[in-house]
């Protein structure tokens, strides 16, 4: 197993939900094949301690977006600001924790693809013969993040507050190596996105948590509905994702066969391979 | 010799039942095997060149295979990718196929080897006797043990039974027994990996159809005997 990359390492990452922890007080899980615990400093303070479960050394906290952030070693740049999270209208709710028994690339990448929809969220947010990817636009921001724009795919029921079938409009944007989220056109206001991050929690190479974190603009749902229906999506990814093989993401573009669908997917390979990002990964052969 | 130049039985054919994959592995590498409505059975790596997911938990629809992640589908015998269905009408690249692996169904099992063309290293696939099928195909049986340990320990337990029956290693991955109770039994290993294998045997001659039931449950507790036996020792 390969040593964490200092990109990674040196960077915030989510551990767990606000709402779990506070249910339980304290919580142990392992970050970057680091044992960690996360505890609740005090009654009621709003404040939560995390330390190394190996040399109990304290690590860093933050509180963001719902879920405990924490770093194994020193992080020199914040937690990725997403404004959509802080509108007041929006209803923001965390989508409940999923391990997954892959690595967390293959995880992002899943969230970043389009072309399962009819095949694994069936009835959902794709039904055949509504197959079609049609092209897309990614680009490489200045601000070293990757963007998928003019995204449209057919969606049966894309969202618990759909009524029908409907082209759905997306935006992917990779911020972080483990860090995505959508944007995703909703009928109640042409003018604005529904947002979902994806904080993916690198347990070890070949182990991840999904953090999911949901800013809907949906008024009339609650919470219940939201997270029931994240559940139900992410129920849906998890078994194809363990039984993708190999487990880590093969950055060398011969590895795997792709198609047109697939620019995002190659874009992230390959930002990925720019950015020295090797922990859950294959290298491609030098 | 090479192992991958060996033919190794995988399942029985019987296993290979229509729009039904089996998946099963030969020397570590993953397989899935299935059979198209014509008859004809593949054996291919169990994974989608695509994105890398288990052609086993996709759809054997008669004569191509589905991959369940992205709907593209495999032809029966070729391998070849005939339908990617984020791009509908469009006829994927030549090169992009799944891989296969030799494969033939003889005797009554399902045969695969890794690498080579032609004739191959060691046996013909099959247990060798010809045109002859075998009477009977026991129940296969699974055991943390490495091929060689089972294949050994399967000749000396054949040739400590009561009736004092002859057994003979035909090859490393081969063994043939005789005794009085169920006439000449064949095992042949399928090493799935370095530290585990399956046992595939079979009866040369049928036993009368008021036995068949018998038959199968005295052979089965005897292997799954020398199962427990193999694997509770640690070294047979």
């Amino acid at each position: 197993m390969a040593e964490p990359d200092p990109i990674l390492v040196n960077d915030w990452h989510a551990v767990v939900e606000l709402d779990f922890l506070a249910s339980r007080g304290s919580f142990e899980t392992v970050l970057l094949g680091v044992p960690i615990e996360i505890a609740e400093s005090g009654e009621g303070s709003g404040e939560v301690r995390v330390s190394r479960r190996d040399t109990h050394a304290p690590l860093p906290a933050r509180i963001r977006y719902g879920h405990v952030f924490t770093s194994i070693g020193q992080p020199n740049r914040d937690i990725v600001h997403f404004p959509e999270c802080h509108e007041a209208d929006r209803i923001h709710v965390t989508g409940g924790s999923i391990a997954v028994h892959v690595s967390g690339l293959r995880a992002v990448e899943n969230f970043l693809d389009m072309g399962h929809f009819p095949f694994v969220h069936t009835d959902y947010l794709g039904v055949e013969p509504h197959t079609e990817v049609e092209p897309y636009e990614v680009t490489v921001t200045e601000e070293d993040e990757i963007l998928a724009t003019k995204c449209r795919f057919f969606q049966p029921l894309a969202s618990p507050s759909a009524d029908g079938g409907m082209m759905v409009d997306y935006e992917y944007r990779v911020a972080r190596p483990y860090t995505v989220c959508l944007y995703k056109s909703n009928p109640i206001e042409p003018e604005r996105w529904d947002f979902i991050v994806l904080f993916v929690q690198p347990v070890s190479e070949e182990r991840c948590i999904a953090h999911p974190y949901l800013s809907y603009l949906a008024h009339n749902l609650d919470n219940e509905t939201n997270r029931w229906f994240m559940q139900l999506i992410f129920a849906q990814d998890k078994p194809i994702l363990e039984n993708q093989l190999p487990k880590r993401l093969p950055l060398d573009p011969r590895a795997e066969v792709p198609a047109r669908s697939d620019a995002s997917s190659l874009s992230y390979r390959r930002w990925l391979a720019a950015q020295g990002v090797t922990y859950g990964a294959i290298p491609a052969a030098a | 010799m090479s192992r991958e130049r060996r033919w190794f039985p995988v399942c029985r054919g019987e296993e290979a039942v229509p729009r039904h994959i089996v998946h099963t592995a030969l020397l570590g590498q993953e397989l899935a095997v299935w059979r198209a409505d014509d008859g004809t059975v593949n054996a291919w790596e169990n994974r989608c060149p695509h994105r890398g997911v288990r052609l086993s938990v996709g759809t054997n629809l008669g004569d191509r295979l589905k991959c369940r992640y992205h709907g593209w589908t495999y032809a029966s015998g070729s391998g070849q990718c005939l339908e990617r269905p984020a791009h509908p009408g469009e006829a994927p690249p030549r090169i992009v196929k799944a891989r296969r692996f030799g494969c033939v169904e003889s005797d009554g099992y399902v045969w695969v080897r890794l690498a080579g063309e032609g004739a191959g290293d060691g046996p013909a696939p099959g247990f060798g006797r010809g045109t002859a099928p075998p009477g009977l195909t026991l129940r296969s049986i699974h055991v943390w043990a490495p091929a060689a340990a089972v294949a050994d320990a399967l000749a000396r337990h054949a040739g400590e039974a009561p009736d004092g029956s002859p057994a003979e290693a035909v090859d490393p991955y081969t063994v043939r027994s005789a005794h009085a109770e169920a006439g000449e039994i064949l095992y042949a290993m399928q090493p799935v990996a370095d530290d585990e294998t399956i046992i595939h045997a079979a009866l040369a001659e049928a036993p009368p159809a008021s036995e068949r039931i018998a038959v199968l449950r005295r052979e089965n507790g005897r292997v799954c005997a020398l199962r427990d036996a193999i694997e509770a020792s640690g070294s047979p």
